[in-house]
């Protein structure tokens, strides 16, 4: 009895004048971005409420295989949104966006020293920072450091030596972002996206962001598409419209991601 | 020789005591529930600190408010027997006795010594028992023996018998009494039975909210009461007055608050005291023709039997002013006096030697 | 009356129904999810037995200091009264309301190499962040507060009469805490342990952001678990049970839970 009270207590949000609600689930690192678009498509259309729900791209997914109710997946890379069309939950899924990677050191004169380019990565002493292997952002770096590798210059041992320098597997990209701004890492490899946007942590600390080049980066694909349940399929279609359309790509390239071109 | 000057005010209540005792004696305070006894024995204690006061003890300052200094109780030199006894209950009685004397660093002497207490208490038997395995004449002993055992210049025993089976508490009385005068320690035992207080035979101090009301010997509480608690606390009738007038014919009148008494002269002036024994109180249906020049009328307000088996009566009543008359229950059936019954109350002017 | 006393029972019984259920369905959930091929699979997996000895080791370790750090400051707010005592109180019980991932930042700023005392602790030689160490001092900050509100509850149980009579017997503070408090809270202090030790097992927030993950060295179960979480859900959830199972073998066998704390054992006995 007191369980269906609590469970009604907590399902009493406020709705929209018109009770219209769009559910939209997104990777971490879309934060910023996807808030901004969907105050505008709010704006756009006042009957409608968009309601943000942000986490790992894998937890979303594995929230959406047990049932969670939404009405878009917007997922960081490819391997999440397939966990959900393999099950048959979303359809048409589309790329609307590329992360790249880049490095981030911390700002400490012995830092600036020991890290000047990337080959310094494998400079003995230097503590770095990924993310685990499990989440995509580790999955990525990886692939980076291994392709850098094969480059002249840097030696078949390149990613080895690099990752014996590596001091946590972080459970997140924004937790490596954390341990280089306090300074317990040198440095850490996050998306570029973690370190643009208008108000990001790195421009306000002036964290030094080094790029991988795009030959050796890996670029993270973005994946957006609706849910087969959809609940409003007009408001799902404006807002994949809305993330696919100029403006949506103009906020998308502010916040630091690659976008996909209006032809796409 | 113990002496205590102890004022301190908490809330309502207010504490204004002045104690004293000689080296090696005991001195019995006593007084209903709620008179500040115990808070008392804290202060000598050193367990709590008072507003303003001093607590010498055969020339050592233990405290002295006005000097700042208040000694805690593990700079002083006491024993103290709470009315709970405080057995701590995860320890055997030797454990328990051997606790003061092991705190200070005696190591195995401290058992023996322990054990020794115990035997000198007759408790040889109940060495390696927990308290909850004592009966209560044990446990009382045991945590008597805990104090002594520490050679204490000042005992504190804060009602020691009245966690004790009252068939018992005639005898343990007698150890108690054996064991005090054996060791020759200045003791300060409290109590608010009158019975225990009288049988204990030592000076009295009679506390009554807050204050000692009187300070004395048995006998001469007994029988000169000088405050109404003190009076109440025997059970006699108190009063306090003025002597107004002598009449030549050896009498003289009292003024009390609540009506006139005739005495015999004692030869005073001004204020004085009576006490007038409730057993010299005639009661009768009719006014009295005999010799006494006390009568007074007045309802019955409540009849108490008296303890031990009720063939004596109290009977409260509702005079001016008021008395309690003791009479056999056959003499008060035989009236047909009951509660609500108009009487007479009446008794001789010698039965009453005021004062001062 | 008859009616309304019927009503109040149903009412009290549905709610201790509704609370069964509530608890007890979420672990079913786990139970019935996991199936016995990955759990084996995981259980044979040398990074789960890494991160499933570090945290039986790190919590442990953490128990043992939450215990010695705690009890004296217990024992100061559980038998003293002084100025600043309600501010203490309040001090103490800061990280229970922080948010974990916000205590392991305030660890970092703290001991972190670029931390308050980073630089005296690197002059020592010792670099905190990244380390066991950082587990255990993470594990320490969150269960803290539990061993001290327990043993402070239980200290101020044990009837004062007690105290003051072995101060008359001139007993020091610390001869009285040891032999006479101690020996009485028993109870209690396990409760405060078990509650403390539970709480570092399952030290998730503050650890991630202090530590890091490192495997083997500060990936803890929990820490695992999440990672799971990433790639492999039903390998998490195996994960999940395992370390339920453990904690709950633990407290079940030590017969110690927040439960004890009322029990005073002896202490109440003879008041």
């Amino acid at each position: 009895m007191a369980l269906v009270v609590l469970l009604g207590a907590c399902g009493g949000d406020r709705e929209a004048p018109a009770g219209r609600t769009l559910t939209v689930f997104a990777a971490a690192s879309l934060v910023e971005a996807f808030g901004e678009l969907a105050a505008e498509l709010e704006r756009q259309d006042s009957t409608l409420e968009v309601r943000l729900n942000v986490a790992g791209s894998q937890q979303l997914a594995g929230q959406l295989v047990r049932g969670a109710v939404a009405d878009i997946f917007a997922a960081a890379d490819r391997e999440a949104m397939q966990f959900a069309a393999a099950r048959g939950l979303v359809l048409e899924p589309r790329v609307f966006a590329h992360n790249r990677l880049v490095v981030v050191a911390a700002r400490q004169p012995e830092v600036d020293m020991m890290l000047v380019d990337l080959l310094n990565l494998a400079t003995p002493g230097l503590k770095l920072v990924l993310a685990a292997p499990e989440v995509p952002a580790g999955r990525y770096a990886r692939e980076a450091l291994r392709n850098l590798s094969g480059a002249p210059g840097y030696g078949p041992d390149f990613a080895d030596r690099v990752l014996g320098n590596v001091v946590s597997d972080e459970v997140n990209v924004r937790a490596v972002l954390t341990k280089v701004r306090l300074g317990e890492a040198h440095a850490g490899i996050v998306y570029a996206s973690d370190v643009s946007g208008p108000d990001s942590i790195a421009r306000r600390e002036g964290i030094r962001v080094i790029p991988i080049p795009d030959a050796f980066g890996v670029r993270a694909e973005y994946v957006i598409a609706r849910l087969r349940s959809v609940g409003d399929s007009a408001g799902a279609e404006a807002f994949l419209r809305l993330v696919l359309g100029p403006q949506g790509q103009a906020v998308l390239a502010r916040y630091g991601f690659e976008g996909v071109g209006p032809g796409r | 020789m113990l002496q205590a000057r102890l004022a301190s005010r908490r809330g309502e209540f207010a504490l204004a005591a002045e104690l004293s005792a000689d080296a090696g004696s005991t001195l019995v305070v006593v007084g209903p529930n709620g008179s500040g006894k115990s808070t008392v024995l804290r202060m000598l204690a050193g367990l709590d600190r008072p507003d303003e006061g001093m607590v010498h003890l055969d020339g050592e300052v233990w405290g002295d408010t006005a000097r700042g200094a208040w000694l805690p109780a593990e700079r002083r030199s006491v024993g103290w027997l709470p009315q709970e006894l405080a057995l701590f209950p995860h320890l055997s009685a030797l454990e328990n006795v051997a606790f003061g004397l092991r705190a200070r660093g005696e190591g195995t002497a401290a058992m023996a010594r322990a054990r020794e207490a115990l035997h000198a208490l007759g408790l040889e038997r109940e060495l390696g028992r927990r308290p909850a395995a004592l009966s209560g004449g044990e446990r009382q002993r045991v945590a008597l023996a805990r104090a002594l055992v520490v050679e204490p210049k000042l005992l504190l025993l804060d009602e020691p018998l009245s966690s004790i089976d009252p068939s018992a508490r005639a005898s343990l009385r007698g150890i108690l009494k054996q064991a005090l005068a054996a060791r020759g320690v200045t003791t300060v035992y409290v109590t608010h039975s009158p019975l225990e207080a009288l049988a204990l035979g030592g000076k009295l101090a009679v506390m009554h909210e807050g204050r000692v009301v009187q300070e004395g010997m048995p006998a001469d509480l007994l029988h000169r009461p000088r405050s109404e608690a003190a009076g109440a606390f025997i059970g006699t009738n108190f009063f306090r007055g003025i002597l107004a007038s002598r009449d030549g014919s050896g009498l003289v009148a009292i003024h009390t608050v609540a009506g006139e008494l005739l005495a015999a002269d004692p030869g005073l002036d001004g204020e004085v005291f009576v006490a007038i024994d409730p057993r010299e109180i005639v009661l009768s249906r009719e006014a009295p023709s005999g010799s006494a020049r006390n009568v007074f009328r007045g309802r019955v307000v409540e009849i108490a039997p008296e303890p031990p088996r009720g063939e004596r009566v109290r009977v409260a009543l509702a005079t001016r002013p008021p008395l309690v008359a003791e009479v056999t229950r056959q003499a008060l059936e035989s009236l047909g006096v009951t509660e609500g019954s108009e009487v007479f109350a009446a008794f001789k002017a010698t039965a009453l030697e005021p004062y001062q | 009356m008859k009616l309304a006393a019927l009503m109040a029972r149903a009412a009290g019984g549905a709610a201790i129904g509704a609370v069964g259920a509530f608890l007890l369905l979420p672990v079913l959930a786990l139970l019935l999810q996991v199936r016995p091929r990955t759990l084996l699979a995981e259980l044979a997996d040398p990074t789960v037995l890494d991160a499933l000895r570090l945290s039986l080791l790190t919590s442990a370790g953490a128990t043992v200091v939450v215990v010695l750090l705690g009890l004296p400051v217990g024992l100061l707010l559980g038998t003293r009264e002084f100025p600043g005592k309600r501010l203490l109180e309040a001090l103490v019980a800061l990280p229970m309301v922080l948010p974990p991932t916000v205590a392991g930042l305030a660890l970092l700023l703290a001991f972190g190499r670029t931390g308050l005392l980073g630089g005296a602790l690197s002059l020592l030689g010792i670099t905190v962040p990244f380390s066991t160490l950082a587990v255990v001092i993470a594990q320490v900050f969150v269960a803290l507060p539990f061993f001290i509100g327990a043993s402070a509850a239980g200290f101020r149980g044990v009837n004062r009469a007690y105290t003051e009579v072995a101060a008359t017997l001139r007993a020091s503070r610390p001869y009285t805490a040891a032999r006479i408090l101690v020996p009485l809270s028993v109870p209690s202090l396990a409760a405060g342990a078990a509650m403390g030790w539970a709480r570092a097992l399952g030290e998730f927030g503050a650890t991630i952001t202090f530590a890091g993950n490192v495997p083997g060295v500060t990936q803890t179960m929990p820490l695992a678990v999440y990672l799971r979480l990433e790639t492999d859900f039903d390998a998490a959830i195996a994960l999940a049970l395992m370390l339920l199972a453990v904690s709950f073998g633990v407290l079940f066998a030590l017969g110690a839970s927040p439960f004890s704390l009322g029990r005073t054992g002896a202490a109440g006995a003879s008041r």
